[in-house]
């Protein structure tokens, strides 16, 4: 019996003592996470604004940025942008980590070399891209002009088709070294063996690739898919920079407005409704992807 | 058994130690706080330290001025700068006041004036130093009502500036056009012709949803048709597609589709664009010219001046932005309140008896300055001979005015951009553009009423 009590109160305070060793994680995740989502939440349904008595506003937030003008346009906008550049970055990030994962001179310069569209803030890429693809002193247009592809300049930023493109490239060229570099990691914790043994039994360079590498590389495929949607979804600061959201409203996606609510038109209620919508949205797209991902992949276990 | 005991002891003094880790812990911070309450031992009396907040122009020169207005008071003040983006600048504010980070003198806009004096972040400069009153005189017309906010004076000028139509006068002469337009409509014929010449696109207008100049460049445009958008009420008065507003809006549309007109986003790359030889017209801020002539900063330079805006009326938006005390320093004491006003003074005001800040602004920059005195002043004559037109630039100035500012104008001006630039672009009808930006003025006005 005395045995017996001793294993309870050690049990406990064991227990006991993971509480204590944990909390100041969970404080942490309380603090910044979950303390300013339900933040967001509760002003979503307040009228919050430096210049106007708090009061409660029910849904009348939601619905006054859902019936909105911009709203419906935006959110098109921001799906269109993230279904375009995130199978681009991933299928980019997928090929290039292919091609750095295999042993040739200059390997590692190379590597280090792909790494800098993302070491770039994005500011900076939409200044520089912009100065790139300007219908009237850019780079590309001189190119191409002078090698006699077209024959007057093209107001890439300024054609609203045409500025949805670039936005969308250039997207995919800040995201995708940071793909690349995931992938790279996840192929080169690979097995050699199992390479060896696809070989043997005679599988070539795609079958090795879609039997060994492909299934190999699932959990961290999907950590980059879900990376790369979310930062569509919230991507902001590069069309800020390269096209103004313009022409028009061409390039301003959803999360513009979620600021633009917030902070310019000092309706934080409106703003924090938006933010929770882009929320909301985005983990029902995660569930969505997680779903399509077989069961177990995202924990290296077998397909189920 | 023993393994047992020995780690039931070990997991208990395991939580004792944590345990006596905390109450240490919890007593430092007790003593900690202690300290923190008793009295500071007297420091030596160093100089007032204030909090100066600008946008991102002209930095360099500011902290000139900075480091001469110190020196001037033998550093009794040590300022602290701080820019931010032009065009994050009214957020960034409201943020900054909201959390009140502290900030004892700011630029503002007569725009942001209402909105920001309504919310008690900024101060009436009167009220404190009611010296300030005597530069009333000296100021124009328009500066003065963009820096007043019911009946008082919150701030003294920065800067003042028009917006103006400014063209390349040496292509278009040698276009065989012999001037610039009288009207809106007589501009687009111009375009035509010279798109036909190979002036591709023959104008480029500074427009951007995220950009708050894109508001004063429609405004200004809108003024030479004697557009206007509220009454002294602040009620709509644009809210009829057929007036000004809307056929100005209109013809934005018309020209766009049309090739003739291009919007690009920051008045740099539109100096760019101009500086390309295939742009003839633009709209900006005037001081926007003291660039395009400057050698150092233009291929073209000595080629751009300014013309009337076209329209019956030919008028256009003046405006001020001003150095504004904040209720932060007030709450400072008076110390740092009379530290505001001698910098306020030294920058907007006169030093020495003389408006020096602001003809360095002039004479450097080709920043207007609105102060009576200074159009006399022979150095900021000769700077403006070479950047201006002056007998364009005073004309075009006698007919300026300044818009009405509401207390939502801010978040007015914010929502009309968007429905502008959709409506300009072709995304939105003109008439469902105005539509919107009249029923949410309405709103507003009732709302913050």
């Amino acid at each position: 019996m005395v045995a017996r009590e001793r294993l309870r109160r050690l049990t406990r305070s064991i227990r006991f003592s993971a509480y204590w060793m944990i909390a100041p994680a969970v404080l942490l995740v309380v603090a910044f996470t979950l303390y300013p989502y339900i933040y967001a939440i509760w002003s979503s349904i307040r009228v919050t604004s430096p210049l106007l008595p708090p009061a409660f506003a029910g849904l009348k937030n939601y619905e006054a940025v859902i019936t909105s003008i911009y709203f419906l346009r935006s959110v098109k906008r921001t799906l269109i942008f993230t279904a375009a550049s995130v199978p681009i970055t991933v299928l980019l990030g997928l090929l290039t980590a292919s091609l750095l994962n295999r042993r040739f001179i200059g390997d590692i310069a190379l590597r280090a070399l792909v790494l800098l569209p993302w070491a770039i803030p994005i500011s900076i890429s939409g200044v520089i891209w912009r100065g790139f693809f300007n219908g009237g002193w850019g780079a590309l247009n001189a190119l191409l002009y002078m090698a006699g592809i077209i024959p007057k300049y093209i107001g890439w930023l300024t054609t609203p088709n045409l500025a949805t493109l670039v936005v969308i490239t250039v997207q995919v060229w800040t995201q995708f070294p940071f793909a690349t570099v995931l992938i790279l990691a996840a192929m080169q914790a690979i097995p050699e063996e199992l390479y060896e043994a696809a070989a043997i039994d005679g599988a070539g360079l795609l079958q090795r690739f879609f039997y060994v590498t492909l299934p190999s590389i699932r959990a961290m495929l999907a950590i980059v898919i879900i990376f790369e949607v979310l930062m569509g979804l919230t991507a902001f600061d590069l069309t800020y920079a390269l096209t103004g959201g313009g022409p028009g409203t061409a390039t301003t996606l959803i999360s513009y407005f979620t600021y633009a609510e917030s902070f310019k038109m000092l309706n934080f209620g409106n703003g924090a409704a938006l933010a929770v919508i882009l929320a909301a949205v985005s983990l029902i797209m995660i569930l969505a992807i997680l779903q399509l991902i077989p069961k177990g992949a995202l924990i290296g276990g077998e397909e189920g | 058994m023993s393994s047992t005991k020995f780690h039931t002891r070990s997991s208990k003094i395991g939580r004792r130690d944590f345990l006596k880790l905390m109450g240490a812990g919890a007593a430092s911070l007790g003593i900690a706080g202690i300290a923190g309450c008793a009295p500071k031992p007297a420091t030596p009396a160093g100089p007032t330290s204030l909090d100066f907040i600008v946008w991102s122009y002209g930095i360099e020169t500011i902290l000139d001025n900075i480091k001469q207005f110190e020196a001037a008071y033998d550093n009794a003040f040590a300022v602290s700068l701080k820019d931010i983006a032009w065009g994050e600048y009214h957020e960034s504010m409201v943020a900054r006041f909201t959390a009140k980070t502290p900030t004892d003198v700011c630029y503002n806009g007569g725009d942001w004036l209402p909105e920001f004096a309504k919310a008690g972040w900024v101060v009436p400069l009167e009220d404190h130093f009611p010296q300030a009153l005597d530069y009333k005189s000296d100021i124009v017309s328009y500066a003065l009502s963009d820096i007043t906010y019911n009946g008082k004076l919150y701030g003294l000028p920065y800067y003042c500036d028009i917006t103006s139509f400014q063209y390349n006068a040496k292509l278009l002469e040698e276009s065989g056009i012999d001037g610039p337009p009288e009207t809106w409509e007589e501009l687009t014929d111009q375009l035509e012709f010279l798109k036909g010449k190979g002036f591709d696109p023959p104008m480029a207008l500074e427009i951007a949803v995220e950009l708050p100049t894109t508001f004063d460049n429609f405004t200004a445009m809108a003024y030479g048709r004697g557009g206007e958008w509220f009454d002294e009420n602040f009620d709509p008065l644009f809210d009829d597609p057929a007036g000004p507003m809307g056929q100005q809006l209109q013809w934005m549309v018309d020209n766009y589709k049309a090739g003739l007109v291009t919007y690009i986003p920051h008045e740099t790359d539109v100096q760019t664009q101009l500086n390309t030889g295939k742009t003839i017209y633009t709209v900006l801020w005037n001081y926007n010219l003291a660039a395009l002539n400057s050698a150092g900063t233009s291929p073209l330079a000595g080629q751009y001046t300014i013309g009337l805006m076209p329209g019956a009326t030919h008028e256009t938006q003046g405006m001020a932005k001003m150095y504004n005390m904040t209720q932060m320093a007030v709450d400072r004491g008076q110390e740092v309140m009379d530290a505001c006003w001698k910098f306020i003074e030294y920058f907007a005001g006169k030093h020495n008896g003389e408006y020096k800040v602001a003809e360095r602004w002039a004479v450097e920059d080709g920043l207007g300055f609105g102060i009576i005195p200074l159009y006399d002043d022979p150095d900021v004559k000769e700077a403006f001979a070479a950047f201006f037109d002056p007998v364009v630039l005073k004309e075009q100035a006698s007919l300026a005015r300044s818009r009405p500012h509401p207390e939502w104008e801010g978040i007015f001006t914010e929502f009309a951009r968007m429905q502008i630039v959709s409506a300009a672009a072709g995304e939105i009808a003109v008439d469902e553009a105005i539509e919107s930006m009249s029923n949410r003025a309405k709103e507003l006005k009732e709302q913050y009423a």
